[in-house]
């Protein structure tokens, strides 16, 4: 979509972002040529969701109100790994549980220059299959990540994942519990507390423009619903601060804002937050960074 | 990056003008993964897109379909260009040549 089409849209409408034109869009789409219009199917309602959260949500993570506002990228440290791309592959829901467990390990050992890298195929390929095309949900990655563990990324590169299918690594983290929450409160308390948690939101034609700001839908059909990883909130703008697995170049450095309830993220769909536990079988640091294994092994 | 799947281009359509005529591709979904034109379209031809957006309830990221109907205001032969583009807009993943005949 144009940019500029989308900025008059933004100011009309008051939001808060700003569009940023792509290194093709400009050149390719003639104004007034295309017209977008939304054909979703009605989608279900999460009732799964729901009641995971009835039964797991944390009921006293704190007592204290969450503070106003928290950055996982800059509190303390950088606790947030570097921006990946899942590419043309519905592997969001990979991407972002390994984001959120590497922040986790990170936080657990307040070691946030911690090189640790989860390998998003070990998880993708081996708990859910041949599924770049169906996407994976989130609840049934951090299951596969308590039951089996996720190795690491030299072991298991992403890039390989289309030719190997499933294979075999050790792990290098496992999860020792997690939980699907609802209420905005326990959210911000969660991030707060615990550090990031993955999350869902429905995508729109938009949002691919995203450049910088606190984004909000103005224009555009649904294209699709994307896993994404919560790093932090602020209450001043009223917005999540959120990791995102289209590479560095897309929004902002990978990164983007979305205001409170926006794209469903709080109405739709759960946040989940996931305890860690280490193992201390990971080849990446027998190979490269044995000191690391037994950071991991007390995480 | 995971290998590319598979793609077979759409044989040729026929249509008349004025009259709709649909293309389905797959879709990009949750990826941010959309076709669109490689050049701007003719004055002559419009086109709609829809998208067909599975249920999240299957999978977050699940990529659907992308439906492209095309109005043409004159007869002719076409052939429009489309890629399969990423989201940060600098990557072209995939190409289709769209062929139709408009009597």
């Amino acid at each position: 979509m144009d940019a500029d089409r989308i900025n008059q849209l933004i100011k009309v409408m008051g939001a808060r972002w700003e569009a940023k034109d792509t290194p093709l869009s400009k050149a390719r789409i003639a104004p007034g040529a295309m017209k977008y219009m939304g054909l979703a199917l009605s989608p279900g309602e999460i009732s799964k969701e729901v009641k995971l959260a009835e039964r797991t949500e944390p009921r006293a993570v704190s007592l204290q109100p969450p503070p106003p506002k928290v950055d996982w990228r800059n509190n303390g440290g950088n606790f947030v790994t570097p921006i990946k791309n899942q590419h043309e592959c519905g592997a969001c829901v990979a991407f972002a549980t390994c984001a959120v467990l590497e922040s986790r390990a990170r936080i657990a050992q307040n070691a946030p220059q911690m090189n640790i890298d989860l390998s998003e195929a070990h998880l993708f390929a081996c708990g859910c299959g041949n599924c770049c095309e169906t996407g994976w949900v989130n609840s049934k990655a951090l299951d596969f990540a308590r039951r089996k563990g996720i190795g690491a990324e030299i072991d298991y590169p992403y890039n390989t994942m289309r030719s190997e299918g499933c294979k075999p690594i050790n792990s290098i983290v496992k999860v020792r519990a997690y939980a699907a929450i609802e209420t905005l409160n326990v959210r911000k308390k969660v991030v707060a507390a615990k550090g990031p948690v993955s999350a869902s939101m429905e995508v729109y034609e938009d949002f691919l423009s995203y450049g910088r700001g606190v984004y909000q839908h103005v224009t555009g059909s649904l294209i699709g619903y994307h896993a994404v990883c919560v790093v932090g909130y602020d209450d001043t703008d009223e917005s999540w601060i959120v990791k995102n697995s289209w590479g560095r170049e897309w929004g902002d450095a990978g990164f983007f804002r979305i205001a409170y309830g926006q794209c469903g993220i709080d109405t739709r769909f759960a946040f989940y937050d996931a305890d860690l536990v280490g193992i201390g079988t990971a080849t990446r640091a027998r190979t490269r960074k044995p000191s690391r294994e037994k950071e991991l092994e007390h995480a | 990056m995971p290998r590319r799947p598979s793609f077979e281009a759409p044989a040729q359509k026929t249509g008349h003008v004025g009259e709709p005529v649909t293309v389905e591709l797959k879709g990009g979904g949750g990826t941010g993964y959309v076709w669109e034109p490689q050049a701007p379209l003719p004055e002559t031809v419009k086109l709609d897109k829809e998208f067909v957006v599975p249920d999240p309830e299957h999978g977050m990221g699940g990529m659907g379909k992308e439906k492209l109907t095309f109005s043409f205001a004159q007869p002719g032969h076409y052939e429009l260009a489309f890629g399969f583009v990423s989201p940060s807009g600098d990557q072209i993943v995939e190409n289709a040549i769209l062929r139709f005949e408009i009597e």
